[in-house]
Order: C-alpha cells, then sequence, then structure tokens
C-alpha cells in the first residue's frame, strides 16, 4: 500500500471540492482498501465520505424510494419497503459477497466495485483496464469466468456486482452531485478500446443516491449460478421482473449478471415477450435471442458454457414469474 | 537411483525383513482400560483459544522487532540481473542473493535424500541469482513497522534474463522417480494386459486432480532473533525438531544453539510440515539486520512461496469376472515434479484396498520449473483414491452389482501385495456400520431415478484407507510433590486436540484423573522428535509416555527402598500405576506420599517412543466407508451435497469428540477437492491466478451438510492405546464418493476435479 492523506469530509460539497485534485472516495472499503493493498489502487489521497448525510432510503413523490449511496448493503436488504417493494433487489444483495462483507460494503460502493478478474488483480500482467493499450492477459488465459457479451480485444472482464444487475431491470437511476441523473444501465461502460474507463463518471464525480421507480405489480425473481453455495461471484445471474395483466405480459425486464462488464439488459427479449402470455416457445426464442450476441475465443474458450448457461437461466427465470 | 535413495531403500527393506523374524509386541493394556481415555472431552485448550489466550507466532512481540516483507520472482525461470531498490522509508535492510550471507544447501524434507531436518527444498533461494519458480523470493525487506516494510517491498522490481519454462505436464518427459511419498514407486504382480482381455467387465479411464492449497487458517510465519550465536525461532512448523536441525546446518551451528519454538498451530494439514525457504531467508534477515525479525507470510505469498498437492493424472484399468472378483488391477499415475523429487504418490490406495492377481501399479513423474510440491492430507492416497473409487464404481455399473457389495467380494484377508497380515483390519464393519446409518440398501438401483423438484439426488460410497505410522519422539515427565504431572514434547498442537488426547493418555497411564495432567508442547529442545505429519502424533506419543511411565515406576521404586512402605522391595513387574499411585501385591502408596516420605519436590524422566517393528512387520492402516448423498441441478449443473454419513476403523478412539471433529474437517476438505478447489497456475508464466480466500474456493458452511460420524472402534492389537491414526483418513475416498453419486443423479461420470457446474451442464 502506498503512503496516501485521508481527509474526512463534512459535506458533499466539500466531499467534490476535494477529490477534484485526485482523491479517491473511501465509504465501506471492502473494495478500494483490497485493491490497495495489491497496489492496483495508488491514491495520494482518501476523502473519507461515510459522515456525509447519504445514509437513508427515502420515500419519493409518486411512490419510488431514494436509496443513498451511503446506505450499508445489509440495510437495502433487509429495509421492509425494499423486500415488500421491490423483492428482486433484497434477493440479489442477499446472494452477493458474505453477511460480513454486506454489513461494510455501501450501495455506491458496490455500483463503483470493480472487476475480479485475476489478472486485473496481478500487477505483473497484462491489463488494458490498469494500463491503457497493455493488452489482456485473461484472453488467452483463465477465463473461465470472464464476459461473453459486449466483450472486446482489449478486455474481457465482468463487473461482479448482484445488486447492480436487480437495479438494471427495476429502471433505477443513479444521482450525481451537479449533474442530471443517469440511467444505471448507462452508468456502467463496456470496454472497447478503453477499458480502464468503466462508468460515465468524470473523475471527481459523486455517485450521491440510487433512485427506484415506483413498484409496479407483477413478479420478479433473481436466479445465481456460482461455484459454491455462498460467497462467491456469480457465473452468471438472472433478474427477472414482469406484470401479468389479463394474461399477457405487459412489461417484462431481463437482466443478465456475470456475463459483461455491465450488468446486460436483453432488451430484443424483452421486446419480443411483451404483450405476449409467455408461453414456452417464446421463452426458448426469447433466452435465445438474448444471447445473440455473446462471443467467445475460439481456442482457448474456458467460458463457452456461460452463453447455454444464461439461456437456461432466463427461461427458468421467466418460467417462474409468468404464472 | 542416485545412492543415497537407494541407500534408505536397501535399509527399509532390510528393516521390513528383520522385523518379521520379531515377536509382536505387548499389547497395550490401555487398549481395554480406560477412564479418561474414550470420553469425549472437551479439549483442554479450547477455552484459551476462544478467548484469544493462546499467542500464535505471528503475534509474537520482541523488543526492537523488525519485521520483514519478501519480494517474489514474476518468471519462471532465469537470472535476475538486476534487483532496483528506490529509497522508502524505515527501511533497515533490503537482502538479495547479493548480500545474503551463505546458508548451506540441505536436501529436500520429503525427497528421502534428506529425511533429517525439514526443508521443502534443497535450492539455494537468495544464495544464487537463478530463478526455479515463480514467485521464488528475491529480496527479503526488513522495516521497522509492517506498513514500511510492505511499501517498500512493493517498490522493489527486478530485471531478468528470462529462460525457457516447462510449466505444463506436456513440457517433459514422464520418468519414474527414485522415491514416491511412502512406497517404491513401481509394483508388478501377474499379467495385468492379459487378465484384461479375459476378464467378463472391464474399465479404462483417466482421471485427473488440479493442483490444491492447504490454506490453513493460520498463514506462516516466522520470528528468529539471535543472541550471539544462539538462534531462538517462532514457527509455525509442524515439524519443529526437523527446522532446529536445518537452521543448525543452514547457518552452521551447533545443535544446542538453536532453539524452535511453536507450541500452537492454526492449522498445518502438510503445509508446514518442511520448512519453506521463508523461514531460513527470516534467519537470515534477522542476522544481517542485527534485530529480531518477523515475517508472515501474506495469503498471496503463501500460495507462491509454500507448495501445494501435486496435480495428478491417472490411468485406471480394471477387469471383473462374473462374480465380481477383481482380475485385473493398473493403475498408472503421473504428477509433476522440481529438481527435488517430490513424487505424489497417487498408487498407494491401489496396493492395500483390494485383493487382486493381476496388479500394475506405477507412479511417475514429470519435473517441472514450479515450486516443491507439499505434502498435504493424505498424500498420494487422497488424489488417487479418487481415481480408484471411481474406477470400482464405474465397474460395479458394468457389472450390474451395487458398488458395496463389489467392494465386500474384493477384501483382502493379508497386505494384498506383501501377502503380510495386517495388524488389523475392520473395513468389513466400517461398510456395515455406514451402511445401515445412511440407508444404504434402500438406495433406488439405477441412475437419474430420483428427483425432487429441479435436483436429480444420487447416493454415492466410496472406502478409504490410509496408511498408520507410529514414528519417533520422545517426551519428559514431571511428577511433583503434589501429585500432579506435566508431559512436555517438542510435538505440537495443531489444531486436532493432540494434547488433550495426551492428557487423557497419561492420566489413564498412571492412573490420576485428567485434572492433575498439564501438556506442554512444541519445544524443539525438549527431546528429538520426528513426528512431521502423517496421522502420527496420537501413537507415537503414547509411546513415549508409556515408556516415560516405566521411567517413573523405576524412579518412584528407588524412593521408596528404605521407607518401610509396601512397595518397598517390589521389582518394576510387580507393580502398577492406577488409583492415583503405585500399587503392589501387598498394597501401595500414592503419589504425593512416596514423595512426600522421600522428602523429594519432584521426579524427572524422559521416554522414548518404542520402535515400531509390529507395524512393520504387518500392514497397518486405517480405513472407512463415505456414503453421500448429492443433489444436481440439471440445467444449471450445480451440485450439492446434502447428507453424509462416514464410518470408520480408526482402532480404538481416544477422544469420540475430537475424533469426530477430525473426520467432519477430513469430510469437509474432501468437499471442497471434489466440488469447488483448484489452484489456477497459468502455464504461460507460472503466475496462480486465484490466490486468495475469495478465489480459492474452499467450502462455505452453506457447502457442508450434517456429517454423521461412526466409529468400529476395536482396538488395534499392536498399536500403542490400541488407536491407529486418523488425521488424514477422513479426506481420502470423499471425492470419489460425491463423483459416484453425481453418477447415481445424472448419468453422468466426471472423471476431472472438481466438479464444477460446467462439467455437468
Amino acid at each position: 500500500m502506498n503512503p496516501f492523506s485521508y481527509v474526512p469530509a463534512t459535506d458533499t460539497s466539500s466531499a467534490v471540492a476535494l477529490a477534484a485534485g485526485g482523491a479517491k472516495y473511501l465509504a465501506g472499503g471492502t473494495n478500494l482498501v483490497d485493491l490497495m493493498r495489491q497496489g492496483i489502487e495508488t491514491p495520494r489521497e482518501l476523502v473519507d465520505i461515510t459522515r456525509l448525510p447519504l445514509a437513508d432510503i427515502e420515500e419519493q413523490p409518486g411512490g419510488g424510494l431514494r436509496i443513498g449511496a451511503l446506505v450499508r448493503n445489509t440495510r437495502v436488504a433487509t429495509d421492509e419497503r425494499i423486500r415488500d417493494r421491490y423483492p428482486v433487489l433484497a434477493q440479489a444483495i442477499l446472494n452477493g459477497a458474505s453477511p460480513q462483507l454486506r454489513n461494510r460494503a455501501t450501495v455506491g460502493g458496490n455500483l463503483m466495485q470493480r472487476t475480479r478478474c485475476g489478472y486485473f488483480y496481478d500487477r505483473h500482467s497484462a491489463c488494458g483496464k490498469r494500463d491503457p493499450g497493455a493488452g489482456c492477459a485473461a484472453l488467452d488465459g483463465f477465463n473461465r469466468t470472464h464476459a461473453i457479451l459486449g466483450t472486446s480485444e482489449s478486455c474481457v472482464s465482468v463487473h461482479p456486482s448482484d445488486m447492480c444487475v436487480a437495479l438494471a431491470a427495476l429502471d433505477a437511476v443513479v444521482n450525481i452531485a451537479g449533474r442530471d441523473p443517469v440511467p444505471l444501465v448507462d452508468f456502467h461502460r463496456l470496454p472497447g478500446d478503453t477499458p480502464h474507463v468503466e462508468t460515465m463518471l468524470a473523475p471527481g464525480e459523486l455517485v450521491t443516491s440510487i433512485d427506484l421507480p415506483p413498484a409496479q405489480p407483477g413478479r420478479s425473481v433473481y436466479l445465481k449460478v456460482r461455484d459454491r453455495a455462498s460467497y462467491a461471484f456469480a457465473l452468471v445471474s438472472v433478474a427477472a421482473v414482469v406484470r401479468m395483466e389479463a394474461g399477457r405480459a405487459t412489461r417484462v425486464r431481463i437482466a443478465l449478471g456475470g456475463v459483461a462488464a455491465k450488468p446486460w439488459r436483453a432488451y430484443e427479449a424483452e421486446e419480443l415477450l411483451t404483450g405476449t402470455s409467455l408461453d414456452d416457445e417464446l421463452i426458448h426464442q426469447a433466452a435465445g435471442q438474448a444471447l445473440a450476441g455473446s462471443r467467445q475465443r475460439a481456442h482457448n474458450a474456458h467460458n463457452a458454457f456461460k452463453a447455454e448457461l444464461a439461456r437456461r437461466l432466463i427461461r427458468r427465470a421467466l418460467q417462474g414469474v409468468r404464472s | 537411483m542416485n545412492l543415497a535413495a537407494r541407500g534408505f531403500t536397501l535399509a527399509g527393506k532390510a528393516l521390513t525383513r528383520l522385523a518379521r523374524l520379531l515377536p509382536d509386541g505387548r499389547p497395550d493394556p490401555l487398549a481395554h482400560r480406560r477412564a479418561e481415555l474414550g470420553r469425549p472431552t472437551d479439549r483442554l485448550d479450547g477455552r484459551a483459544k476462544a478467548t484469544g489466550a493462546v499467542r500464535y507466532t505471528a503475534e509474537r512481540q520482541l523488543p526492537g522487532l523488525a519485521y520483514a516483507v519478501v519480494v517474489g520472482s514474476t518468471i519462471a525461470r532465469g537470472r535476475v540481473t538486476a534487483v532496483h531498490v528506490p529509497p522508502a522509508p524505515g527501511v533497515l535492510l533490503v537482502m538479495t542473493h547479493e548480500n545474503a550471507p551463505a546458508m548451506k544447501r540441505t536436501p529436500a524434507y520429503a525427497t528421502m535424500k534428506g529425511p533429517l531436518g525439514a526443508a521443502a527444498m534443497s535450492l539455494p533461494v537468495l544464495n544464487t541469482d537463478e530463478i526455479f519458480w515463480y514467485g521464488q523470493p528475491i529480496a527479503v525487506v526488513v522495516a521497522e513497522s509492517l506498513e514500511q516494510a510492505r511499501y517498500a517491498a512493493s517498490l522493489i522490481h527486478a530485471d531478468y534474463e528470462p529462460w525457457p519454462a516447462r510449466l505444463s505436464m506436456a513440457d517433459g518427459k514422464p520418468y519414474t522417480p527414485a522415491h514416491a511419498v511412502l512406497e517404491e514407486p513401481v509394483t508388478r504382480r501377474g499379467d495385468v494386459r492379459t487378465a484384461l482381455g479375459a476378464a467378463t467387465a472391464t474399465v479404462e479411464a483417466e482421471y485427473t486432480t488440479p493442483l490444491e492449497h492447504h490454506n490453513a487458517m493460520e498463514p506462516h510465519a516466522t520470528v528468529a532473533h539471535w543472541e550471539g550465536d544462539r538462534l531462538t525461532v517462532h514457527d509455525t512448523a509442524q515439524y519443529p525438531y526437523g527446522v532446529k536441525e536445518m537452521l543448525a546446518k543452514k547457518f552452521s551451528l551447533a545443535e544446542e544453539n538453536v532453539r524452535v519454538l511453536a507450541p500452537f498451530i492454526g492449522g498445518g494439514f502438510g503445509g508446514k510440515t518442511p520448512a519453506w525457504p521463508h523461514v531460513w531467508l527470516t534467519v537470515a534477515a534477522a542476522k544481517l539486520s542485527g534485530r529480531p525479525v518477523k515475517l508472515v507470510l501474506s495469503r498471496a505469498d503463501v500460495f507462491a512461496m509454500t507448495g501445494g498437492r501435486a496435480p495428478t493424472s491417472s490411468r485406471v484399468a480394471l477387469g471383473a469376472d462374473a462374480t465380481g472378483r477383481l482380475t485385473a488391477l493398473e493403475h498408472h499415475a503421473l504428477a509433476p515434479c522440481t529438481t527435488d523429487e517430490f513424487a505424489e504418490a497417487a498408487v498407494a490406495a491401489s496396493r492395500h484396498l483390494y485383493t487382486c492377481p493381476n496388479v500394475h501399479v506405477a507412479q511417475q513423474v514429470v519435473r517441472l520449473d514450479r515450486i516443491q510440491n507439499a505434502f498435504f492430507r493424505g498424500p498420494g492416497v487422497a488424489p488417487g483414491s479418487f481415481a480408484l473409487e471411481s474406477a470400482m464404481d464405474e465397474l460395479a455399473w458394468r457389472l450390474g452389482l451395487d458398488p458395496l457389495e463389489l467392494r465386500l467380494r474384493n477384501e483382502p484377508e493379508r497386505d494384498p501385495m506383501s501377502g503380510i497380515r495386517f495388524t488389523s483390519r475392520h473395513l468389513r464393519e466400517a461398510y456395515a456400520l455406514g451402511a445401515e446409518a445412511f440407508g444404504w440398501s434402500r438406495r433406488p438401483p439405477a441412475p437419474r431415478a430420483t428427483r425432487d423438484g429441479r435436483w436429480l439426488i444420487g447416493h454415492g460410497m466410496a472406502a478409504a484407507i490410509n496408511p498408520d505410522a507410529v514414528l519417533i519422539a520422545g517426551v519428559q515427565l514431571r511428577l511433583a510433590a503434589d501429585g500432579t504431572v506435566t508431559i512436555r514434547s517438542s510435538t505440537n498442537e495443531l489444531g486436532a486436540g493432540t494434547s488433550t488426547a495426551q492428557s487423557q493418555a497419561t492420566a489413564d497411564r498412571l492412573g490420576l484423573p485428567l485434572d492433575r495432567i498439564r501438556f506442554e508442547q512444541g519445544d524443539s529442545d525438549v527431546a528429538r522428535t520426528r513426528i512431521p505429519g502423517a496421522s502420527a502424533a496420537t501413537t507415537t506419543l503414547a509411546s513415549a509416555i508409556w515408556s516415560a511411565r516405566d521411567n517413573l515406576v523405576r524412579e518412584l521404586l528407588k524412593l521408596v527402598r528404605d521407607t518401610g512402605s509396601p512397595l518397598a522391595g517390589r521389582s518394576f513387574e510387580e507393580v502398577d500405576t492406577r488409583a492415583g499411585g503405585l500399587f503392589g501385591p501387598s498394597g501401595g502408596q500414592s503419589y504425593e506420599r512416596i514423595l512426600a516420605r522421600a522428602g523429594v519436590e519432584a521426579v524427572e524422566v524422559t521416554g522414548k517412543s518404542a520402535l515400531p517393528y509390529q507395524t512393520v512387520k504387518r500392514g497397518t492402516y486405517s480405513y472407512g466407508a463415505h456414503f453421500c448423498e448429492v443433489r444436481v441441478d440439471e440445467e444449471t449443473g450445480e451440485a450439492r451435497v446434502t447428507r453424509w454419513v462416514g464410518a470408520f476403523d480408526g482402532g480404538r478412539i481416544v477422544n469420540p469428540k475430537q475424533a469426530t471433529s477430525q473426520m467432519r474437517g477430513g469430510i469437509i476438505m474432501g468437499i471442497g477437492m471434489a466440488l469447488t478447489e483448484e489452484t489456477l497456475l497459468d502455464e504461460r508464466t507460472g503466475l496462480i491466478v486465484n490466490r486468495s480466500l475469495a478465489d480459492y474456493h474452499l467450502p462455505t458452511h452453506a457447502d457442508v451438510p450434517a456429517i454423521d460420524i461412526h466409529f468400529v472402534d476395536q482396538p488395534d492389537p499392536q498399536t500403542p492405546l490400541g488407536a491407529k491414526g486418523i488425521g488424514e483418513l477422513g479426506i481420502v475416498g470423499v471425492a470419489a464418493a460425491i463423483a459416484n453419486a453425481v453418477y447415481h443423479a445424472t448419468g453422468e461420470r466426471v472423471r476431472s476435479l472438481p466438479i464444477t457446474p460446467d462439467k455437468l451442464m
């Protein structure tokens, strides 16, 4: 870990002013501190934002909820309003990390967490996220847990969050200090030629809260497949939110985790299913559609199974929520 | 085969031949006469551990202590041409190959070339510019604080002249090593190929297990402290006496000037049996810096700078006649090794589990540029039994025979390869106990026959076997005037409950209640003790304590000589230790009274373990049978273990509570081996990619079902306490039982571990 200075911030505007000079925000620290220990993040200055007044879950006019960026993951998952109105979010959070980490980690930090790719975590391996233009050791290395959608030759890493997959399916919106809100699905960026640019935040910008639009009647589910029963990142996960009216799906949201550098919305599959009775054949077709763009390297695709796993998981999720 | 290795082989064979001529030993009366033994006593150090009173190595504080961090190489083979050391605050020393003191090369412990001393490898780490594996220490930074040492280490970088590295099993030519762990590498009897041709049913398949790391909760740590030419080392060593010998040789010190202290270890599993280079580098850094130095490996360093269980590949061929009797058994195993040959002897179980007229087992190795392999709970036996016990299951299906029945039909009366008798073998009883508790007979006969919603349910079983060894130990016994007894030993408390078990054994040996016994461990200076692991602590220490008890009796008889005691004039054979004292045909006296009458404060004696020729003369193994239920989600490929019954023959059980925990621990480790654990070593570079507990998947509580443990609990007539080693037994066979249950659930046979979802989709 490099030497750094530490400044606690007392209000949002002073935090943003402090960070303008290149400081990193410190909240739960469950990812940033790990990365500093590995020498992957080397900030000269940390601005501790845990005292900012961003730790509440508030009712919004019109029926939505605003979740402050500093609300701990556990609190979100156990909040009665979240459990009643957005159960898919509570499920997703409880499927992630461990109780200790969830107690510590914040909503903003969950959004901002970086990939767990083993080569990203090793300073001596080629990684375009750490060293723009350096290439990607995972392309021909251990890539069993890596992305199959939206990849590029410079990066095949995945965004590790469970929470964000549910937020994507809920049409959540990210509030940022001093600028217009951004839909969660636009918040994270695909790697392209700039894998080091992971979100649309400019340096020093601060996420203040996440808005959940008013809950829609209907059913939802979060399904996650992982290598062990607890404390493992998703191989593939699916959040599905469906509203059925008179036997027809009037609203369908499908988001995938573990397949891309961002929570992945399956828009074409949603469109295909909207207005239908979600019969098996259509679900099958939609699941295929969702993965139509998936890519694996021909000669070293440890992650080739993910496309079929995602299709199966989408089918299971939709069959579960349609009734 | 080099000369030294040949020498050991010949000596071993001669000893075996000689031992067969000797009479059987006297059975230990404590196999039957038990008061404290056999009780499910809570571990005596449990409270101290749970409340943080026990100090582990990494917690040692010394005046003037400095902190060390190791920098590892980032190539697998080649030369360091320059080490760049940018200035950093608080740094006291940066030790590289250019300024490290000369450390004598000592042979690698596990290779049999150097059975004494505990060095994990013979390589001259930091006394050469040559690089032998990725992560090899190239510099040790010593600083005033741990943070300063870490920061300085993060700035250090090296230039290399890289050489081609052999990192994949395909990079080398397989050959037969001089030694495989425990036994000779090749055994052949009869004609396997002809027998396979004539067999009614055959199986021929290849099974693989991956590189794995122990991941003991406590990382490796060393604290070294010089006073002139006297060296004191606190270390996480499983084998303190071996570390003492090794350090004395490396630094040209008299052995009595080196003391190694390792009373409490936070788990070892074989990973702390040999000393890895950081141990002697810490000692060198303390010497060079003139300060006491503490080094605690980070979790990532543990992956890079200590060895793991070698990956194995096993080709197994089995043949049976129509009645289910084995007619052919072939097991050819391949594992990597380094310059120091350490062959993970994956064929061991295939020699001793089943009777078969035609057998060919052979262990080969490929020399690679990786770190030396380590012992790992059930070395060789655990990965090899995955192959054998999976193949037995496949054979049972081909024969249309219950897999348990197939095993019963091939249960040997004598040790199959040597024809010598067993000291005891109660595997049939273990099968029966386990099958009954599990309800094995109610298992649906066909695969894919049971479903619960999205889960397919299967049942599987496998046998377990592990060689039992009584090794060498010495103890000191002190009987105080108040009738309390202190036993001191160089062996340590790994977490398995050795100190509690030995306190129970001492209590019964002397006829005292448990609360009068104190067991102190982990000081290399107590006595020469060679228990590096091998599930041998319980019986070996019990043997040494038995001998100490005999010496105590002799001393007490001297004390009572002229005291008018009813014991006066009695011979050693006439008296017994029981009921809190010494008793003869015409009465006895309490220990307190004997000492009071003689006017002495205490009596101190030593004891040495007996030469274990009984177990050389005959085959001594511990046995077990695993039965499990596994659920597989057919669509996602997730496999979850939902029920477990293990039944074991570990001789007489010393402490059923601890023994049960020990078996559960082995089974949980086996569940990890079966379903989740794999060290990902990038064969392009040698880098281990998943070197953290988030990425290396040990089983979590959610992966572990209720585990029901049963013991046959029959004494072995030839071993101390009638007990047999059980530390490693629990893991053996677990992976095969799970793979067999997965097959029963799904009809899919997975022959490569771990059985991850992608292999079952």
